[in-house]
């Protein structure tokens, strides 16, 4: 499959990235392409414009400062999990960044752009002859949602592996417009709406992703489903991190809805609990309550459900072995 | 002690291993020429139309376009490898029968103006009822999927000897089970190609095509061209895989070829994987039900089969599919009374086709599946009932094959060792368990028509030995296999030796890649013309080396007297002396090899011997299920296998290698998933067939038998192997949670299920 035309930039700075963003409302932003350039040849993405960001070599570091560990946007998801703090003092996000894609994805793929990634389904992913055997689906351009059969609405899931693990670590992210940059939690820019899944105004750049170091202090993991060892989305995803001196925790899961999802009524009966096989049991009924599950994929609604309940068991399960 | 072969038997690199690794090898893509035009397909998004009205006009204003050809322009002539089940146009004629049957081409100076140009095509289809599975099919009243075709049952057949009923009454046991096996894509790395030039003045076509048959290509285009044979020239370029996929004619084909004539300019078509996926061909589903009577010690004494298979919209080869689905039960055990009745049914779905094992996989599943559940129910080892049924080599075979070398028994008791059967099965832990299958495989086609290969040999005056065969290297190895072959003869080194392959305007007569036939057909073809070669070389030398042409021998560069090897001459000196008589150079052997046989004839209603000779296999495997996740991970996978003489080793292993993973796909991962006819996961990446990561430690026990019949005592190897893991891996799954599956593919799901009604039952 071959990409359609575009026109290219390559902004040298950060401003000048967002000027053009919102004078081409219909351009899109390159990063590591390893999600965008596969959308744009199944024509499910068709920009006028791509905006390529490398030439903005400032967003590639994953330094400390002031409590935090603030990572640019651009940092390659294999410099990520290779970091030695990252890899000793946060592994729910070491192992969520070496579990994407292959090797080749996280060599060119990058923490921003995996976390903007777009929602997956399998009526969307599909080449355009493919797709041009039923009506156009409503993220595609069209009315119907195939998951669903319903109109105008979109049942596509989120899939990326790294944004539960930094939901979990309590991250935030800057981004940046024209006028300034301003950081807001990571939980804020996901939409839950199938069609539209990011909340990012025109002309907005995510360029940095902030970690606040108390999230090194406890336990944190992320346990990937796939089909594969070598290549995979997730089936189902979890990221979990826990605190023994606060004896709070926070769970959150990947490929179960159209956002990734923070199960925040599960950690409000976790809170104050001490973790044991008892406590944990009933975590699989908590989990399913506040996830949307759809047939946008291969996999059955029932599996999924039944992997959800096992993935935080099991990363719970851990926690208290962490402890 | 004299040594025994010098190349032959030797585990030497591929001749082309070197230009693939550093990227010099040509594949058809690779392909330019000045002025090339490319090619692509508009294809159906209905599952069943009628075509009304097609409209190309905006198609052909768009700059760029050179030309646009539909189903009503091109002749009415059908294609296919099996004559008498021909059913196929390369463009639909007013029908279109699933969703990707070719409507329209369109040729373009660049790829990417073609595929808008294709979008520009308007067609105005009448929608028809569609069947998507074979029960729904084969009713009365159903869509016609091809006029004429009653029940859209396009192919029966019917084969017994014997009594079945009467040894039914007298066995111990009766038992009937159902089995099913899903569709799977060989998914071969280099996608579906051909490029196509026409020389006006000579009114010839030539066409480089990744495929596996270049003759059989070269009639169906004359065919369907309506151009003799004689202005058709097909040259099969370095081709990445073909597993039977690449054994049809395709669109692409045909298309690069018409417009080449039509345009005067090459031709280009390259498939995407999305068509490779949906658009080529597929493993057939096949429903089977299997009564076995067997006797109270395990012997089988009758067997009744009854499948069906779903075709698909077109037949491709549905008569030898289903022929060798029913022939192939006959071995490797022992079945003295047996019924097999099968159907190919049509469905508006991607279409069935070769795929290594054709026909045989979905067969042997179900009974080697169904041997493992008898033997519980007779409370045998599953072991030694495979042993006891064995065939032997050399005893009269209800169906009338000819055994000459059987290592099946052999190969049962040593897959056993391998996996520690005694140690192991039945007393793993809960999630653990062991399995084994067993397989026999032809080494190609003796009866069903003519086939027979060519080769000739050319020496010339540096020493340098040129082969000229048809046979095509799809990636196996089948020029090193030659090539071994021949410098064995000559005595000379591989290095010596270069293969000039598949070129149907150059090489000589050869039937291609298929049916597991090329080491033996084309391999004794290679050998018989070497050996003409050395005779006429022997002749000369003679008399200067004072012996009898018939006691030399030639062996590593030197011509000798058997048991005298300090009387001899090298090869490049005895080449001199060949061109010193002014002998003709270069010197050269021709030779052609089929199988013995009589008249052609199907099997089907007498017995005779399908093949020249038949390769045995046992393949055992140590499972481990995660009862939280459902996922199988296979840890072990022993193959103890009887292909005769390897010619070279390393590239059985290989073949060995790959089949587990084939065969892992087919029990566990692989699912050509469809959804009213539309195929679901068309990509590497939701397709999900196992990688490197997920493919077991690997064992392989190689069983030498010296086949009369095979050059060098060789048999197949390609093939076999494919049957047999996937009934070891399910067999291993029911030792591991005593769940038996006798649908595939066991995805997680299943399991899972499967262990959670256990748990309720409270088993």
């Amino acid at each position: 499959m071959r990409l359609p035309k575009f026109d290219y930039r390559q902004p040298e700075s950060i401003q000048e990235a967002c000027a053009i963003l919102l004078d081409q409302p219909d351009a899109k932003v390159l990063a590591g392409g390893t999600d965008l350039l596969v959308n744009m040849k199944h024509r499910v993405e068709t920009p006028s414009m791509i905006v390529s960001l490398k030439g903005l070599r400032d967003l590639d570091y994953v330094r400390k400062a002031n409590g935090m560990v603030r990572i640019g946007a651009l940092t390659r998801l294999k410099k990520v999990y290779n970091d030695p703090f990252v890899a000793k003092k946060l592994p729910a996000l070491a192992a969520a960044a070496s579990s994407v894609g292959s090797y080749h994805h996280q060599t060119m793929g990058t923490l921003g752009g995996n976390l903007c990634q777009q929602t997956r389904c399998k009526y969307f992913n599909q080449s355009k002859w493919w797709r041009s055997a039923r009506p156009l689906c409503f993220k595609a351009g069209g009315d119907p949602c195939h998951v669903a059969k319903k109109d105008q609405v979109c049942y596509s899931t989120y899939c990326g592996d790294v944004a539960p693990a930094l939901l979990v670590l309590n991250a935030e992210v800057v981004l940046s417009g024209r006028e300034g940059s301003k950081q807001v939690p990571l939980e804020s820019i996901f939409s839950g709406v199938g069609k539209t899944p990011l909340n990012l105004e025109p002309g907005q750049i995510l360029t940095e992703i902030v970690i606040p170091e108390q999230s090194a202090d406890g336990f944190s993991t992320y346990k990937k489903i796939a089909n594969r060892g070598s290549i995979d989305f997730p089936i189902v995803g979890a990221a979990v991190w826990t605190s023994a001196s606060t004896g709070e925790s926070r769970i959150a899961l990947t490929a179960v809805d159209r956002k990734p999802v923070r199960t925040r009524q599960l950690e409000d009966f976790l809170k104050g609990l001490e973790l044991n096989e008892e406590t944990i049991q009933g975590v699989d009924g908590l989990v399913a309550k506040e996830t949307q599950l759809m047939m946008s994929s291969i996999d059955s609604i029932s599996y999924k459900r039944k992997l959800m309940g096992q993935l935080v068991k099991s990363a719970l399960s851990e926690a208290m072995g962490g402890r | 002690m004299e040594k025994q072969f010098s190349v032959v038997g030797k585990r030497l690199p591929m001749v082309d291993a070197a230009a693939k690794v550093n990227g010099s090898a040509q594949f058809t893509d690779d392909l330019t020429f000045p002025g090339m035009l490319h090619g692509k397909l508009l294809r159906s998004p209905h599952p069943h139309a009628k075509i009304l009205n097609i409209d190309v006009s905006k198609a052909l204003r768009l700059p760029g376009v050179k030309g646009v050809v539909t189903g009503a322009e091109i002749p009415d002539r059908q294609y296919g490898i099996v004559p008498k089940a021909r059913d196929e146009y390369a463009l639909a004629k007013g029908k279109v029968r699933y969703i990707g049957d070719e409507v329209a081409a369109v040729c373009a100076i660049d790829p990417e103006i073609a595929e808008e140009a294709v979008d520009l095509i308007e067609v105005d289809y009448e929608v028809l009822p569609a069947v998507f599975n074979v029960q729904d099919s084969i009713k009365e009243g159903a869509p016609v999927i091809h006029e004429g075709v009653a029940n859209n049952t396009s192919f029966a057949i019917r084969k017994e000897f014997g009594d079945v009923e009467k040894a039914f009454a007298e066995s111990a046991l009766v038992s009937e089970d159902s089995f099913y096996s899903q569709p799977v894509n060989h998914a071969p790395m280099e996608p579906h190609a051909a490029v196509a030039q026409y020389d006006p003045v000579r009114g010839q076509v030539v066409l480089w095509s990744s495929t596996q048959i270049p003759f059989f290509l070269r009639r169906n285009l004359s065919a369907t061209l309506m151009i003799p044979e004689s202005k058709v020239r097909v040259i099969k370029p370095k081709v990445g895989g073909g597993f039977g996929q690449k054994i049809d004619m395709f669109a692409k084909d045909f298309c690069a070829a018409w417009f080449a004539m039509k345009l005067g300019r090459p031709v280009k078509f390259v498939y995407e994987r999305d068509e490779v996926f949906i658009v080529t061909r597929q493993r057939h589903p096949m429903h089977l039900t299997v009564k076995t009577g067997m006797a109270k010690d395990g012997r089988i004494l009758a067997q009744q089969f009854l499948s069906y298979a779903d075709g698909g919209a077109y037949n491709s080869t549905a008569p030898t599919m289903m022929a060798l689905s029913c022939f192939f039960l006959m071995v490797p055990y022992h079945v003295p009374n047996l019924l097999y009745e099968g159907y190919h049914v049509y469905t508006n779905k991607p279409v069935g086709g070769a795929m290594r094992g054709h026909g045989i996989p979905q067969a042997r599943f179900a009974v080697e599946r169904q041997l493992d559940l008898m033997a519980d129910r007779l409370n045998l080892d599953p072991a030694d009932v495979r042993t006891k049924n064995s065939i032997k080599a050399g005893e009269p075979h209800p169906g009338g094959f000819v055994i000459n070398t059987c290592g099946f028994a052999e190969s049962v008791q040593l897959a056993a060792e391998a996996i520690g059967w005694k140690e192991k099965r039945g007393k793993l832990p809960f999630g653990r368990g062991v399995g084994m299958g067993g397989a026999s495989f032809p080494s190609g086609v003796t009866n069903m028509s003519h086939i027979s290969s060519g080769a000739v040999v050319q020496v010339g005056q540096d020493g340098g030995v040129n082969v000229l065969t048809g046979a095509a290297d799809i990636g196996q190895g089948a020029e090193t296999v030659i090539a071994q072959i021949v410098a064995e003869v000559l005595g000379v080194s591989l290095d010596d030796v270069r293969v000039t392959a598949a070129d149907t305007g150059t090489t000589p007569l050869d039937p291609g890649t298929f049916g597991s036939g090329v080491t033996v057909r084309a391999g004794n073809a290679a050998r018989i013309a070497a050996e003409s070669v050395r005779k006429k070389l022997f002749e000369c030398v003679a008399d200067e080396l004072e012996a009898n042409p018939d006691d030399l021998v030639a062996r590593d560069g030197v011509i000798f007297v058997t048991g005298s090897p300090e009387i001899n001459i090298t090869f490049p000196k005895a080449l001199k002396a060949y061109q010193y008589k002014d002998l003709p150079m270069p010197l050269v052997g021709r030779a052609s090899w089929m199988a013995d046989t009589n008249e052609p004839t199907t099997l089907f209603t007498q017995p005779g011997n399908f093949s020249p000779n038949y390769s045995f296999m046992t393949q055992a495997a140590e499972v481990e299920v995660d009862t939280q996740t459902g996922k199988v991970k296979v840890l072990k996978m022993v193959t103890a296998h009887d292909c005769g003489r390897p010619i070279n080793p390393m590239l059985v292993e290989g073949q060995l290698e790959g089949s587990i993973a084939g065969g892992m796909g087919q029990a566990l991962y692989e699912d050509v998933i469809t959804e009213k006819g539309q195929v679901m996961n068309p990509s590497f990446l939701d397709y999900g067939f196992p990688t490197t990561m997920e493919v077991p430690e690997m064992e392989s026990i190689d069983i030498e038998t010296d086949d009369p019949v095979g050059p060098f005592g060789a048999k197949e190897a390609g093939e076999g192997t494919q049957l047999s893991p996937a009934p070891a891996i399910v067999n291993a799954i029911y030792d591991a949670i005593g769940v038996n599956f006798n649908e595939l593919p066991v995805t997680p799901e299943k399991i899972l299920k499967a262990l959670e009604e256990k748990k309720k039952q409270g088993v």
